[in-house]
């Protein structure tokens, strides 16, 4: 994975409104942590993380204020109706140090199921590992050319990449083949039947059966 | 599907107000696409059964569809020809509470051209405005 450069600038106001300001002259708030320092809030240009952020690099090299940092992109908050980056989080890392983190997953080939007749189904999209900082992987392939009908893909299965070690639970299925289930149909009475109101006071006839039957018991 | 609650607390609830966007379900959680809501509104059972219905007519057999929300809430009519007054009247329908942002289908194991055409059938269902929206990489 490259390592890529962005320049960052220190940021002394906080709060919705001072962001919200920030965020409309076209920069984006954020924040480094990490290896017991002190938290500093930084602001970024919009365009220049989208476009690291479009190329899939995790780890940054970060400059604020001609000092340079190694850092992790550990979080990013989005805008899901905008479709804009809120906030992201940095994390301050050392090069030789193992980081934990998610990457997803991708599948590749065409299962021996499917063409017999099963259908995939992705269950696990990211697996959570751990790592050297110098060798995140970007993604990792599965191949599941071989995979056949009602076989699945474990955890334990994935490719084992140099340096990298899977933290997830290891039983943990990441893609599976199966036959299509058919959606159980439902009986016309039930789909009409109105729902039960727990609330309901019972009315004073039933009360009386209520209590009658209570005694007999 | 039952789409009504099995058990309610009330039978009747009030209308109320649809402020503000979602900041629950508002993103692709299950599958690699999503439909959108770009308004707020009510979305009724059978508006979600025929959405449904549209899009399984389209899909193909790998491709999977999941419905993000439910009709949870009952609106009440009064009967045509009735004088106003003595109560509220009986429920009619279920309606899912839509706020704009909110993710109402999600499709999965099929490509983008497929999940586009079949968002547009189920759109023309719709009372509100929606768009397509893609999964998110992994941060």
């Amino acid at each position: 994975m490259k390592i890529l450069e962005l320049k960052a600038e220190k940021r002394t106001t906080k709060g919705s409104k001072a962001v919200k300001k920030l965020r409309e002259s076209g920069q984006i708030p954020a924040i480094l942590y990490g290896h017991k320092q002190d938290n500093v809030m930084l602001c970024l240009n919009e365009h220049d993380f989208t476009r690291i952020l479009h190329t899939g690099t995790r780890m940054i090299n970060l400059t604020v204020d001609n000092n340079k940092e190694s850092a992790l992109i550990k979080d990013v908050q989005y805008d899901n109706l905008l479709d804009c980056v809120l906030h992201v989080d940095f994390s301050r890392i050392d090069l030789t140090e193992r980081v934990k983190l998610r990457v997803s997953i991708e599948l590749h080939g065409e299962s021996i199921g499917v063409k017999e007749g099963g259908v995939l189904t992705h269950v696990m999209k990211d697996v959570e590992i751990e790592c050297l900082p110098t060798a995140i992987p970007e993604k990792i392939k599965v191949n599941i050319s071989e995979l056949g009908l009602g076989k699945a893909i474990h955890v334990k299965e994935l490719p084992v990449l140099e340096g990298v070690l899977y933290i997830s639970d290891a039983d943990v299925v990441v893609a599976t083949v199966h036959q299509i289930v058919e959606a159980k149909t439902v009986p016309e009475e039930e789909l009409l039947a109105e729902p039960e109101v727990i609330t309901k006071k019972p009315k004073e006839g039933e009360e009386e059966a209520a209590a009658e039957s209570a005694k007999k018991t | 599907m039952r789409l009504m609650p099995k058990r309610v607390k009330f039978r009747k609830s009030q209308r109320q107000k649809i402020k503000g966007n979602a900041t629950r379900g508002n993103k692709v959680s299950f599958g690699e696409f999503g439909l959108q809501s770009l308004e707020p509104g009510w979305i009724t059972a059978q508006q979600l059964e025929a959405g449904r219905v549209s899009a399984s007519q389209y899909l193909p057999r790998e491709g999977k569809l999941i419905i993000r929300v439910f009709p949870h809430k009952s609106v009440s009519s009064k009967p045509i020809e009735t004088r106003m007054g003595k109560g509220k009247g009986e429920p009619e329908y279920w309606v899912a509470v839509v706020k704009p942002g909110t993710v109402l289908y999600e499709l999965s194991g099929i490509n983008e051209e497929i999940a586009r055409m079949t968002f547009n059938r189920i759109a023309h269902k719709m009372p509100v405005k929606v768009r397509l929206v893609q999964r998110r990489k992994t941060i």
